[in-house]
């Protein structure tokens, strides 16, 4: 079995416009290999507008463009409610599943130091 | 026999008070967050309260005031400490209609749905000949009572004191039919669903332009949507190209439901837009949220695209913000 780094991204509670700025950055200076593994972490999330809704999409499309993965970490209900509602809960669906490590999910620490605390991304070993 | 009748809305802002003959207005119906009462809402097609007003009309009742309650829940309010604003409303209106030489007053709390008739409830206390009349169910007060008036004059002190000397002698009507308490968004949804199902009286407003869908004045839908019954459009609701409107939904007056979207077994409060391409299911939508049925957990969106007010509003509307506020939400 092949393991692997897994990039786990901790949304801010109010994924806006702003948050997603810092997630496209974030993510440019992360996913840097190839076939990455995305683990989103939805469980703070009470609230998304469409520019959150965007950087999801674009964060998906830069991953499947370096034939990677992406799947759902801790969800709210608020989320989940706000990802059924605009539909994106199916295109996650499409991505192909891989099995995270159980005690890296545990320690899904942030490493967020800048001026706000938006979004967090550490690497975790996955098994593929 | 003249008849008034004092109606008491919860919520809203305390004390607020508007007389007949006009019902509630479209500006009324349009009130600011948190103030807006529930009572107020179109639910399929008409507002709770002005369809209790038709109701009390057909007994020939000749003018009523409706009451904004505030906090206050009480029906006749006896054990009121300290007069707050409601009951100030309160002891005016009686005072109004006990000089007025009204014979009965229908006293109405517009808050737990029934199918009362109200004929057959007036026909109950004139032939028990008491002070008051009460409805119930099992042993739950519903909150309608009919009052001699004349017991009422010259009355020494404030109403609701003499009326609490009065309650003694009460007598209950069982009630026997449906009753919704509205006291959850999922009670609300569940009146939509049975008003949409025939379970109860609550009708849609509206022509059934086919079996088990009924479409108000001036509604547009495109011709690619889809609709399946029992389902109701309100008055110049807009209905996008590519919807699907799926059994269980009402989509209230003025809504905008753009392309592409899909809602099924969903109540869209009035004055609602809801954006393109959406899900909407098992919710209570209205202005900027959204009341999930099955979490019991209610999502601002906060982008007007998304869900937000339509533009064919007039005004702001409180929509699902009172509600939630009314009714506590477990999150």
């Amino acid at each position: 079995m092949e393991t692997m780094s897994a990039i786990v991204v901790k949304l801010p509670e109010v994924f806006g416009a702003k948050a997603a700025r810092k997630l496209g950055r974030e993510l440019k200076n992360k996913v840097t290999i190839t076939a990455p593994h995305i683990v989103i972490d939805f469980s703070r999330v009470k609230k998304i507008d469409l520019k959150g809704l965007e950087a999801l999409l674009s964060c998906m499309e830069e991953v499947v463009k370096q034939d990677g993965a992406v799947q759902f970490g801790g969800m709210s209900p608020e989320a989940a409610t706000l990802l059924e509602l605009t539909r994106m809960n199916r295109l996650f669906e499409k991505f192909p599943g891989f099995a995270a490590d159980a005690p890296a999910f545990e320690l899904s620490p942030e490493l967020v130091s800048e001026e706000e605390r938006v979004e967090g991304s550490v690497q975790v070993p996955v098994t593929a | 026999m003249r008849i008034a009748a004092i109606l008491s809305l919860p919520d809203g802002n305390q004390g607020e008070e508007s007389t007949s003959p006009a019902k509630s207005t479209p500006h009324a119906r349009l009130g600011g967050l948190g103030g807006t009462s529930f009572a107020r809402f179109d639910i399929l097609g008409q507002s709770l309260l002005d369809r209790t007003l038709t109701r009390i009309e057909q007994i020939g009742a000749l003018s009523h005031t409706v009451i904004s309650q505030g906090k206050s829940t009480e029906l006749l309010p006896v054990r009121s400490g300290t007069p707050n604003s409601f009951v100030t409303a309160w002891e005016k209106s009686v005072a109004k209609y006990v000089n007025d030489g009204v014979d009965l007053l229908l006293l109405v709390r517009v808050a737990a749905y029934t199918d009362i008739d109200f004929a057959q409830f007036l026909k109950f206390h004139l032939e028990v000949n008491s002070p008051i009349t009460r409805l119930y169910a099992g042993e739950t007060p519903l909150d309608v009572a009919l009052l001699d008036a004349s017991r009422l004059r010259n009355a020494e002190g404030s109403y609701r004191h003499k009326l609490r000397a009065l309650i003694q002698q009460q007598r209950r009507l069982d009630y026997q039919g449906y009753v919704n308490p509205l006291a959850t968004p999922v009670d609300f949804y569940t009146l939509v669903e049975d008003g949409l199902r025939g379970r109860c009286g609550l009708h849609p407003v509206g022509q059934e332009t086919r079996q088990w869908f009924w479409q108000g004045r001036d509604a547009e839908i495109d011709s690619s949507a889809v609709i399946t019954g029992p389902a109701f459009i309100g008055e110049g609701a807009q209905i996008g190209a590519c919807c699907t409107i799926a059994a269980g939904s009402s989509i209230e007056r003025n809504c905008e439901v753009d392309c592409g979207t899909t809602v099924e077994e969903s109540w869209v409060m009035q004055d609602t837009y809801i954006g393109a391409a959406l899900d909407v299911r098992r919710a209570i939508v209205g202005h900027d949220s959204l009341f999930h049925l099955d979490r019991n957990i209610e999502v601002k969106v906060g982008d007007p695209d998304l869900i937000g007010t339509a533009p064919k509003s007039a005004a702001f509307f409180g929509g699902l913000g009172s509600l939630i506020w009314g009714h506590e939400a477990a999150g």
